[in-house]
């Protein structure tokens, strides 16, 4: 049984670390390669800063939300191992800030200790009067996605670093099952209208005094798209860009003065911060995650693929649940394989 | 007319902060800070520097908050400022966890620092051992970055400092007119205060980056204290140890302990192991007193004994010193025509 997974960020590497979790010892002949033309640190979860956090409103998104708990559940039980350090993994409290009150997010009781700001820590950033405070995760894909690729390595999955330019491209060469990650390029193997880039641009900065998360109101103007502030382990990240429509990956010296003028404005600490990287990169936005099934017919063969792409700006926070899902998508295939007999012409 | 000379001896975070109130207050004066040690061979280097207020049976509770108060304010307005990261001051969120049920549900800093309130079940989780804890975020004034700040400003104000160790009071009397004894530990023997006491604090400076959040055990035992550059692991409390002797047999059992709380922690980098003797008593000495010898007069002004307090109420104590030494320069005989408004 031939599994091909494409794309190598951390919804291409999840997904394929937990199908082979859940079914190499149930299904001996299974065999494992992953496709990519990008790898860490070159994948557009690389530049994430890795905090766990879905959007403001779920718009009644149950399903997602489940995914979303189902990744901070996971995500913390890995705290206490030895491998969190590798994982990039750690605790992060911080605060959300808006220009008004707002109803309490669909993640309230699944981060740890959400509270409303009190006022005196609303003194803090002038020109807002209400907010949050939690505990959340940090995941930084910079050592998460090598973590994963290791994993996966020792696990005998099979890498190739070539572009796949269609589905029959792969089935045609005897995979069974395609597992399409291709994020924000999903739309090159597949036509997906719904599928927007989100650009964003980020600094990253030293300013190891920093030990909370700062994310302020996007109510108005769409999730990230107003500054935000994000220790990681090293460097902290700097942002507030999300231009929806927006194909460049170049850095723009206009997006980089708004978003330091505006840190600093939030955080005036920061005037003193050392920059050392620039970073631009594509948000896979969607309405929805796309996460089905799809039998691909080409001619009279079919190929069985299990879309899971279009996670927006919390990749990282659903990836998990995400992951669990597609393997169960997986299972489905595997029980009706088993149904139809091994004698079932397949491609 | 010259100008009022004002001796401060000691140049750990309350001699420095001491030095800045008295500038502050008294422009008239000319103040020298004369000291054995500096920044970063100090108590205060040794000390993590949390505002988390140690409380002092013989002072008043009220006493003690407005000094944590004035303290806490005056660190917060830096915190929020460009400056924040030279002074070294930094906010940070946390727990303080509790094996068995706490003394006081709200102690009386709770009002304090930001967000005060108790730990939910679901945060407990991550501290198996402990069924009981408070959540909150404060500040944290790193050494040596905070004194050398101090230092800073000081020298900004013209104030000259002096390595020099300072056997007795008396020694500074021919030249200066206000003494200011902020001599932390060093008062056992500089003015001879049986009732001040080392408690010896071991504490491992460890690099440890993604810890971002403090974890204290409220025993008082056991803390973990992240830094810009380090995270303070601690501790011990041996009251009349007055070795400064880093023990081996110590640090393993600190970096356990610190590990049960903080799994992530066996992967700490460049360990370095520091000892400090907090200056403890009753109460923090801080009174005026005219010492008398063969006919001459010494003013005086005491500073110390706040033990593992120190930073949480440094800035409240400074200034209530600065305003004796205002109250003993008022006395003196001519002062009405020296002092400038």
């Amino acid at each position: 049984m031939r599994v091909a997974v494409i794309g190598a960020g951390v919804i291409g590497l999840s997904t394929a670390l937990c199908i082979h979790q859940q079914y190499h010892s149930l299904l001996p002949s299974l065999q494992l390669e992953l496709y990519a033309d990008r790898c860490t640190p070159n994948t557009t979860s690389d530049g994430a800063a890795g905090l766990w956090q879905p959007y403001l409103s779920n718009h009644g998104n149950l399903q997602e939300t489940l995914w979303n708990k189902e990744t901070f559940d996971h995500l913390v039980g890995q705290l206490g191992s030895p491998e969190a350090r590798e994982m990039g993994l750690f605790l992060l409290s911080g605060y959300n800030l808006f220009t008004q009150p707002v109803p309490d997010p669909s993640w309230r009781n699944i981060v740890l200790g959400f509270r409303n700001l009190t006022p005196r820590e609303l003194e803090l950033f002038p020109g807002y009067s209400y907010g949050w405070f939690n505990t959340a995760l940090v995941l930084e894909c910079r050592s998460y996605l090598p973590w994963l690729t290791n994993e996966l390595m020792q696990r005998g999955v099979k890498f190739f670093p070539k572009k796949v330019e269609s589905f029959q491209e792969v089935s045609l060469g005897g995979v069974d099952v395609v597992i399409n990650c291709t994020g924000v390029r999903a739309g090159e193997l597949q036509p997906d209208p719904e599928l927007q880039p989100g650009r964003g641009q980020i600094i990253k900065v030293v300013a190891p005094w920093v030990k909370h998360f700062i994310i302020t109101d996007s109510t108005e103007s769409g999730p990230y798209n107003t500054p935000y502030i994000i220790p990681g382990s090293e460097f902290t990240v700097l942002g507030g860009i999300n231009q929806c429509g927006n194909w460049s990956e170049e850095i723009s010296a206009q997006d980089h003065k708004g978003i330091w003028e505006s840190c600093c404005r939030l955080m005036p600490s920061l005037q003193k911060a050392k920059v050392v990287q620039q970073w631009s990169g594509l948000r896979p936005m969607r309405p929805r995650v796309r996460l089905e099934r799809e039998t691909i017919a080409h001619g009279h063969l079919q190929a069985e693929v299990i879309h899971n792409y279009g996670h927006g700006a919390f990749g990282i926070t659903i990836h998990w649940g995400c992951a669990m899902a597609a393997a169960r998508l997986f299972g489905s295939i595997l029980q009706e394989k088993k149904l139809a007999g091994p004698c079932q012409p397949r491609l | 007319m010259a100008a009022l000379k004002v001796a401060v001896v000691g140049a750990g975070v309350i001699g420095l902060s001491t030095g800045l109130c008295i500038v502050e207050t008294c422009p008239s004066c000319s103040v020298t800070v004369l000291s054995e040690q500096f920044s970063p061979n100090t108590t205060s280097d040794v000390a993590a520097g949390m505002l988390i207020p140690h409380t002092y049976p013989g002072t008043a509770i009220h006493v003690q908050k407005q000094w944590f108060k004035e303290t806490f304010s005056y660190l917060f307005a830096i915190s929020n400022s460009a400056e924040a990261s030279e002074a070294g001051i930094h906010l940070v969120s946390g727990w303080q966890i509790f094996k068995n049920p706490p003394r006081e549900e709200s102690p009386f800093w709770s009002d304090v620092v930001l967000g005060f309130r108790p730990m939910s079940k679901a945060e407990l989780q991550k501290f198996p051992q402990h069924q009981f804890g408070q959540a909150f975020t404060t500040l944290k004034c790193d050494c040596p970055p905070y004194l050398l700040w101090l230092e800073k400003r000081l020298k900004a104000a013209g104030v000259q400092m002096y390595t020099r160790k300072v056997s007795d009071l008396w020694e500074l009397q021919s030249e200066y007119n206000v003494v200011v004894n902020c001599a932390g530990i060093g008062a056992h023997h500089l003015v001879g205060d049986e009732k001040l006491f080392p408690v010896r604090g071991q504490v491992l400076k460890v690099h440890a980056p993604w810890v971002k959040n403090f974890i204290r055990d409220g025993d008082g035992s056991t803390y973990i204290y992240p830094g810009i550059h380090r995270v303070t692991l601690g501790g011990t409390r041996e009251k009349e140890n007055w070795s400064l002797s880093p023990d081996p047999g110590t640090t393993k059992d600190i970096f356990d302990r610190c590990c049960s709380l903080e799994p992530s922690l066996q992967g700490a980098q460049d360990v370095k192991v520091k000892v400090g003797l907090r200056p403890s008593r009753q109460s923090v000495r801080l009174n005026r007193e005219v010492l008398s010898q063969g006919g001459v007069k010494l003013l005086v002004v005491h500073n110390y004994g706040h033990g593992a307090g120190g930073f949480s109420v440094h800035r409240g104590t400074a200034k209530e010193a600065a305003h004796l030494v205002a109250e003993c320069i008022a006395a003196l005989p001519g002062s009405s025509s020296r002092a400038k408004l």
